[in-house]
């Protein structure tokens, strides 16, 4: 096994990605497998960065190197997000050791639920509208001074913290089956965010108007329960009990805010 | 707040809507169209007492006040919304569960292939019973007979029918009990981990029970022998008309007939 980690041993990762040359030409859509060296602690990204150094399939054909997106190399980014072997997870901390120990091949696609644009990179636009339809953020406009916040105690901030872990990365909504182009579901990672900002002492102050973008068009309602989300998800974050706390808050208000207005 | 923005919260907005539907869905789901179930699966269980009781209840319902009313507007329009927002949600779904093989996955997946199976076991079912009473070729006294007959009819010995109607029971009887637990968690009645297992645990619990009393009533009408009968052995002593005594009457032609000629 010594002779194993070290360089020119002859020991080949073997992978096989999913590749398409733009969003319009679906036609480019291929498979393409690539053997190249093993390097000691490699992850999906090195293993990558290979291919990218000899771009040469296994059939001995050159082609254009493989494109991925990838930035913190620490899995607290969520930019190398990808399906590695049929499920979804961050390229960084997807260990070549650890999921091909034997040489196994190892299937690298891009993820479905967005707008491919090149091979592994896709456009996860759709998130980032997710979080402003639910309102993710703490309002605070700058034009005067509001003074120190509000205490907060260290029990609220340990039931917090998990929450705040979320990187945006596409893995919950990747697992997610009620997140697709039928529906206009804004996704686990959303959910969660609005638990979040209505737990902090300021954004509570506009924890209504919140819950009302949740009771809108794919709001809390389109979670399909299959809790695939809390499954995949690399920051551990509780997104099922997040939903849960939404979807109480959203009956509260459904069966008594009218009443109460 | 703007004004927009203080429209939007009026509970019959354009955008709550599908927040609405959606929440009408689950809880048709549960009353009247599940609570209405598990009434005729009980009031069918009379069955097993013979032709006399059975007909008894049904002569009961057939008289209670306001029957077409409460026909309508407690089961047959909840039932149809029901079914057809139902079928809505079946098909916008992007199932998963071959990529993602959890428990609650398999339990989202199986939740709507269950509910097209029911729509249509129920639809094929009102249409052999409900729609030829109103048609006027089926009168309430001949249920009974008509049940032995239809559903002890064998091809190559294995009664088809009755066999539908068990598979029939098991799928909306799984679609019921699951959806008392989905009913839970998305009005945030269950939302720790731990409350959604307990839930889980009391629902399948209640789910065997009510399966093992449909199902033992169309295995009765199949075999002209229940569970228990088969377990304990019959029990004599009971003047009711049976199953047993309906098909041995309407076999008799049909075995003298071929000696006659």
């Amino acid at each position: 096994m010594a002779n194993d980690t070290t360089k020119g041993t002859g020991r080949l990762v073997h992978l096989r990605v999913k590749r398409q040359d733009s969003p319009d030409l679906p036609e480019t859509r291929r498979w393409e497998e690539f053997k190249v060296p093993y390097l000691p602690q490699m992850n999906i990204i090195s293993a990558l960065q290979q291919v990218q150094k000899e771009p040469r399939t296994v059939d001995g054909k050159d082609v254009a190197p493989v494109v991925w997106e990838s930035s913190c190399l620490e899995e607290v980014c969520g930019a190398c997000t990808m399906v590695i072997n049929g499920r979804v997870r961050q390229a960084c901390s997807a260990l070549v050791d650890q999921i091909a120990p034997n040489g196994e091949m190892i299937q690298v696609e891009p993820m479905t639920k967005f707008p491919l644009v090149r091979d592994l990179i896709v456009d996860r636009e759709r998130m980032f509208q997710d979080m402003k339809k639910v309102k993710a953020w703490i309002d605070i406009d700058g034009t005067h001074e509001l003074g120190p916040g509000p205490r907060e105690s260290p029990e609220a901030q340990q039931e917090r913290y998990p929450l705040s872990r979320c990187m945006t990365c596409g893995c919950c909504v990747e697992a997610c089956p009620q997140y697709n182009d039928s529906t206009q579901f804004v996704g686990p990672f959303a959910l969660n965010l609005v638990r979040l900002f209505n737990m902090h002492p300021s954004g509570a102050l506009h924890k209504n108007a919140r819950l009302e973008t949740v009771m809108g068009e794919g709001g809390v309602q389109d979670c399909g329960k299959s809790q695939n989300c809390v499954e995949v998800c690399p920051k551990e974050i509780p997104l099922v009990d997040s939903i849960a706390q939404v979807s109480r808050d959203a009956t509260k208000r459904l069966l008594f805010g009218w009443l109460l207005k | 707040m703007s004004e927009a923005a203080l429209a939007d919260q009026s509970l019959f907005a354009q955008n709550r809507r599908a927040f609405l539907l959606r929440k009408l869905h689950s809880l048709t789901g549960v009353a009247p169209v599940g609570a209405f179930m598990v009434f005729h699966l009980w009031t069918n269980a009379k069955a097993l007492q013979g032709q006399e009781p059975f007909d008894k209840a049904v002569a009961e319902i057939t008289h209670t006040p306001y029957l077409a009313v409460l026909e309508w507007g407690l089961i047959l329009l909840p039932l149809l919304f029901h079914a057809g927002y139902g079928v809505k949600l079946a098909l916008d779904a992007k199932y998963n569960v071959s990529k993602y093989k959890t428990t609650r996955n398999w339990a989202f997946t199986l939740q709507r292939v269950t509910g097209l199976l029911a729509f249509a076991f129920i639809a094929f079912h009102l249409y052999e019973y409900w729609g030829k009473k109103l048609a006027g070729k089926l009168a309430p006294e001949q249920f009974y007979p008509a049940l032995c007959q239809n559903m002890s009819a064998t091809v190559k010995g294995i009664p088809v029918v009755g066999l539908l109607y068990v598979l029939g029971i098991a799928a909306s009887v799984f679609h019921f009990a699951n959806g008392l637990w989905g009913f839970c968690f998305s009005w945030g009645v269950t939302v720790s981990r731990r409350s959604q297992q307990m839930a889980a645990a009391v629902f399948g619990v209640l789910g065997v029970a009510i399966f093992l009393l449909g199902a033992n009533t169309a295995i009765y009408f199949a075999t002209g022998s229940s569970v228990q009968d088969m377990i304990f052995g019959k029990k004599g002593g009971s003047d009711a008309r049976t199953c047993v005594d309906i098909l041995q009457q309407t076999q008799k032609p049909a075995s003298v007939g071929p000696v006659i000629e």
